[in-house]
């Protein structure tokens, strides 16, 4: 028997710990009165100081109207679609979410905003991102800012050189650019002339820059088995092979960014988003961006994010209001600044990042983003894109790896576009 | 006798380069866990840091909130340890020493679990827990993992080295099955016992998957997950990532250094040539 | 006293695991081979038609025998598998020899080596990566110093290949030893007594009697080792990302991609987990039986 008593009270112990011992639970209001809306949403960030705005900005809509919360759950932005598909999966979809594209998955779970806010919803937004998020009409969500791929230089190594930066009207060719990295790195005994993004989407900087485009104007034919994608690959190769880059980047893991941020790079192609970390981690030499680089044309590429409620939601009209009221004019300025990025919408003037560096480097960012093609946002925000940047980073590096020939590569990823093109729009 | 000095100086030599070898990378990630951002990236690397700083540390226990997932990890790691051990005592006991019908092929169902990787039946996985109710909630993540092949086999081994005899005499004064259990059994059985809880301890720890699957809820967090955090979409903010790796690798270390006598004794006496 | 034929202690003493095993993992896992004779996506509603499932019996089986992917993430873990596992065997067992050794510290060479097992594969692949890094990693600095060049280890597909097996046998190493540890105590001392007395050398000893009286560990070490690097997938997957290109990308990668990455790939990758587990299960069984065979 006394065996019995023993494990009884380990058993009781364990029951008990396991109900009522569980520490970290929600701290839900005692009262639970039907006036209480209580909404989640779902973010990703870079920067922790962007949970700190949410939350200040939740705090203020809550103040102003009372009965309403928002609760915040974070993820790490490669677990994003894992996790939202998870959720939807188990009828447990948040009500607002942060995303960077929508995958076929989840676009029937998507609230239409255009419902409550009507179909100009989307005018005041830079038009590159309009445009993706408006499916034949559906507004899919609010963008939050945007991002442009530019050239980001080691200006105090410039100037040790005594080698000067074009002007953003008058930029320079490629054949100029590597010139003027091989001249300052030979002076300057730094290790590396440019180093490059991995990414799919930064390599498109330079498809573009050698005049070429993912897709027709019509946005439902691939454009890429041309002379200038196959230029586009051949060319980065080269500049692999030339020693301009160096090839532990795209080849191995090694991460441009630190090596930028630890002075050891004379440019870096990345883009408007490092410009906040940059401001707090690089203190020993001074820095700026652009002009890109160009081959036949100038330009950037587009990158952005945007805020969706999911009409799975309890409350889809205060999703919707929430998402309106953080993407006004003065929260999405505010939003901007504080991360140190580009707004996403144009009526917000320039706005002054508080540091001459930041802004002068993120104003001649947006301006090659203004003075890009079209087809360098609208391509970018077809939702195409999203079947194929594996496949295209894949052939980049097969050309890099010379598994592949750039003829090779730019007819695969051709063909994928037309696949893609298939399962998007159907026939 | 000079050949045997020569011969310990050898040892002490392969000895010492073993123990480097396999304790350096660890020992790297913790002593660059004390160095700026400025000094993470130099080429060529410098071994020890120039100036010795606590920024890291700081600002990953104030982004992560780590206390919090601190708690949450210890908690779930307590718990499901102690039922792993209970279930595993028992199961192991039920398979030794004990004939039954299905007892064959009831262990080989669970041995055969060990090829089935959580990574491959996600979906399912978390559709069945959805159907439980357990998503979200620490029962989910701490009950499931419980049931471990490993420890079974570990505690049935050694079960087997349990003399019969003993077991007879204890029947002959009277005892049943649950009083041998509780008052001879497990006693005998505490080598295997510190085993199965040192190894548990550092499998729950250290889980990943399990909580990703279960907890949406930030506050629920645990300390793996929240590592994740550090890889953003750009980048990798590594200062905090290695500061947060070198707190998290502590409580594994604490307990390994408390109980590695009993358990590196532990698995000897196990007998496994059973 | 009646005799019961069927005694009910032990039922009562394997039913909690049993029970956790039937629901948390039976159930998910029966689900999930039921998958594969579908095509569909991670989200399933009949009543919206791009997510709707479809039966579609033994295709997605079909499909996989033809798939290069697969293929090759299936060939690429057998032969991970086949340097990986002597690998183990070999070091963990000289280890297990070596830090046997009566001398002043050798449990902390002990700890030290087994240190890595208890470090979880993300945090592994994370401070591997940090170590092998080519122009800032700590490795290649080693090299220079000896004048030696630095080598592309995550950069070369080959190199990338042969760091994976390294960093893997690395962490896996301490277990396999201990495991080994314990089956060498169990060897009792009077038969190595007895063989000096004979006048056998320190390897005769080896050979007849260590090596014979471990076979069952040594069988255990193998069949655990074999189904660890068959599965191995969380620590690959920080440190080279399944790269460069797909040079270290395992079945498990492929299934994980196939079902996350892909829409309506989840049938399919499915089906691709059930010949995973069979392709273990068999291998495991073949393992037994020759361990059976061997010692008739």
């Amino acid at each position: 028997m006394k065996s019995k008593f023993l494990w009884i009270s380990i058993f009781m112990l364990l029951i008990g710990s396991l109900v009522f011992g569980q520490p970290n639970k929600d701290v839900t209001a005692k009262k639970e009165a039907n006036t209480n809306k209580e909404l989640t949403a779902l973010w990703f960030y870079d920067d922790p100081s962007e949970l700190d705005f949410l939350n200040k900005k939740i705090a203020e809509y809550s103040a102003s109207h009372p009965g309403i919360t928002i609760k915040v759950n974070t993820v790490a932005y490669d677990d994003l679609f894992p996790r939202i598909t998870q959720l939807v999966a188990g009828n447990n979809p948040p009500d607002i979410v942060k995303l960077t594209d929508i995958r076929p998955e989840i676009e029937p779970f998507i609230l239409d905003l255009s419902q409550y806010f009507g179909k100009d919803f989307l005018k005041p937004f830079i038009p590159g991102v309009a445009a993706a998020l408006n499916r034949d009409g559906k507004i899919m969500g609010a963008p939050l800012d945007v991002t442009a791929n530019g050239i980001i230089l080691n200006k105090s190594l410039f100037d040790n050189a005594g080698i000067a930066i074009p002007s953003k009207e008058k930029a320079w060719t490629y054949k100029e650019f590597l010139d003027a990295i091989s001249k300052v790195k030979a002076k300057t005994g730094v290790l590396y002339g440019l180093v490059w993004d991995v990414t799919p989407h930064r390599w498109s900087t330079y498809l573009f820059q050698n005049g070429g485009s993912f897709f027709d104007a019509t946005g439902r034919k691939s454009n890429f088995n041309s002379p200038a994608a196959i230029q586009s690959l051949r060319g980065f190769a080269d500049m692999f092979e030339n020693g301009y880059i160096p090839k532990s980047i795209w080849i191995g893991s090694e991460n441009p960014r630190d090596i930028f941020f630890s002075g050891q790079a004379v440019a870096w192609m990345s883009g408007s988003w490092q410009i906040k970390a940059m401001l707090e981690k690089i203190k020993n030499f001074e820095w700026t961006a652009g002009p890109n680089p160009y081959v036949t044309t100038r330009s950037s590429v587009l990158g952005y994010k945007f805020v969706s409620a999911f009409s799975t939601s309890k409350y889809p009209d205060v999703a919707a209001d929430f998402i309106k009221f953080f993407t006004s004019k003065e929260n999405n300025s505010e939003y901007a600044q504080s991360l140190t990025t580009i707004a996403s919408r144009t009526d917000t003037g320039i706005i002054n990042y508080g540091n001459a560096q930041a802004s002068s480097a993120l104003n001649n960012l947006a301006y090659e983003l203004a003075i890009s093609p079209l087809s360098a946002s609208t391509d970018i925000a077809n939702p195409v894109m999203g079947y194929i940047w594996t496949t295209l980073k894949e052939n980049v590096i097969a050309v890099l790896t010379k598994t592949k020939t750039s003829e090779q590569a730019a007819a695969d990823v051709n063909n994928k576009i037309e696949e893609s093109i298939k399962v998007v729009y159907g026939n | 006798m000079k050949r045997k000095e020569n011969y310990i100086v050898l040892k002490y030599f392969i000895v010492i380069l073993v123990s480097i070898t396999f304790f350096f990378p660890m020992l790297w990630v913790v002593i660059s866990a004390f160095k700026g951002e400025s000094e993470l990236f130099l080429n060529p690397p410098k071994i020890l840091p120039v100036h010795i700083t606590f920024e890291n540390f700081i600002s990953g226990l104030k982004f992560g909130n780590f206390t919090k997932y601190f708690i949450n990890s210890t908690y779930v790691t307590i718990i499901s340890t102690i039922i792993t051990v209970i279930i595993s005592t028992m199961a192991g006991y039920g398979f030794a020493k004990f004939k039954f019908p299905g007892r064959d092929i009831l262990f080989m169902g669970i041995m055969a679990t060990l090829m089935i990787s959580l990574e491959i039946i996600m979906i399912p996985m978390f559709l069945t827990l959805k159907r439980y109710g357990l998503i979200n909630t620490f029962i989910g993540i701490i009950i499931p993992p419980a049931a471990t092949p490993t420890g079974i086999f570990l505690l049935r081994q050694h079960m087997f080295s349990i003399p019969d005899e003993v077991l007879e005499a204890a029947k002959i004064d009277g005892a049943n099955e649950y009083q041998m259990f509780t008052w001879l059994i497990v006693p005998l059985s505490l080598p295997a016992i510190s085993t199965l809880a040192i190894f548990s301890f550092v499998w729950r720890w250290n889980d990943y998957l399990w909580p990703f699957l279960v907890i949406n809820d930030d506050n629920k967090r645990t300390v793996p997950l929240a590592l994740a955090n550090f890889v953003g979409q750009y980048a990798v903010r590594w200062g905090d990532l290695l500061a947060m790796t070198t707190l998290s690798i502590i409580p594994t270390l604490i307990i390994f250094l408390i109980f590695q006598k009993y358990f590196i004794k532990g698995i000897s006496i196990t007998g496994l040539t059973g | 006293m009646k005799k019961r034929r069927i005694p009910i202690a032990p039922y009562i003493f394997i039913a909690p695991a049993i029970l956790i095993f039937l629901f948390f993992i039976f159930v998910p896992a029966i689900d999930g081979f039921l998958q594969s004779i579908f095509t569909r996506g991670i989200i399933v509603r009949q009543d919206i038609p791009s997510l709707r499932s479809k039966f579609v019996g033994f295709l997605n089986y079909q499909k996989l025998i033809l798939d290069p992917r697969f293929l090759i993430a299936f060939g690429k873990t057998i032969l991970f598998t086949l340097i990986a596992v002597p690998s183990i065997l070999i070091v963990s067992l000289s280890l297990a020899l070596i830090l046997q050794e009566k001398i002043f510290g050798i449990g902390v060479a002990r700890a030290m080596v087994y240190w890595p097992a208890m470090i979880s594969p993300i945090i592994i692949g994370i401070a591997w990566r940090w170590i092998l890094g080519y122009e800032t990693g700590i490795l290649n600095y080693f090299l220079t110093l000896f004048r030696l060049d630095k080598l592309p280890w995550l950069i070369d597909s080959y190199l990338a290949f042969i760091s994976v097996i390294v960093v893997s046998t690395w962490a896996q190493i301490g277990f396999f030893m201990v495991i080994f540890i314990g089956g060498l105590n169990a060897i009792p001392e009077t038969y190595y007594e007895a063989a000096k007395i004979d006048g056998a050398s320190n390897w005769r000893q080896f050979l007849s009697i260590t090596l014979p009286l471990l076979k069952p560990t040594t069988l255990l070490v193998f069949v655990l080792s074999t189904i660890n690097s068959f599965k191995v997938y969380q620590f690959v997957v920080v440190l080279t990302s399944g790269g460069p290109g797909r040079s270290t990308t395992f079945l498990v990668q492929n299934i994980y991609e196939e079902a996350f990455t892909k829409p309506m790939s989840v049938g399919y990758a499915s089906a691709q987990s059930v010949v995973f587990f069979f392709v273990m299960l068999l291998l495991s069984l073949i393992q037994f039986k020759l361990a059976k065979e061997e010692s008739l």
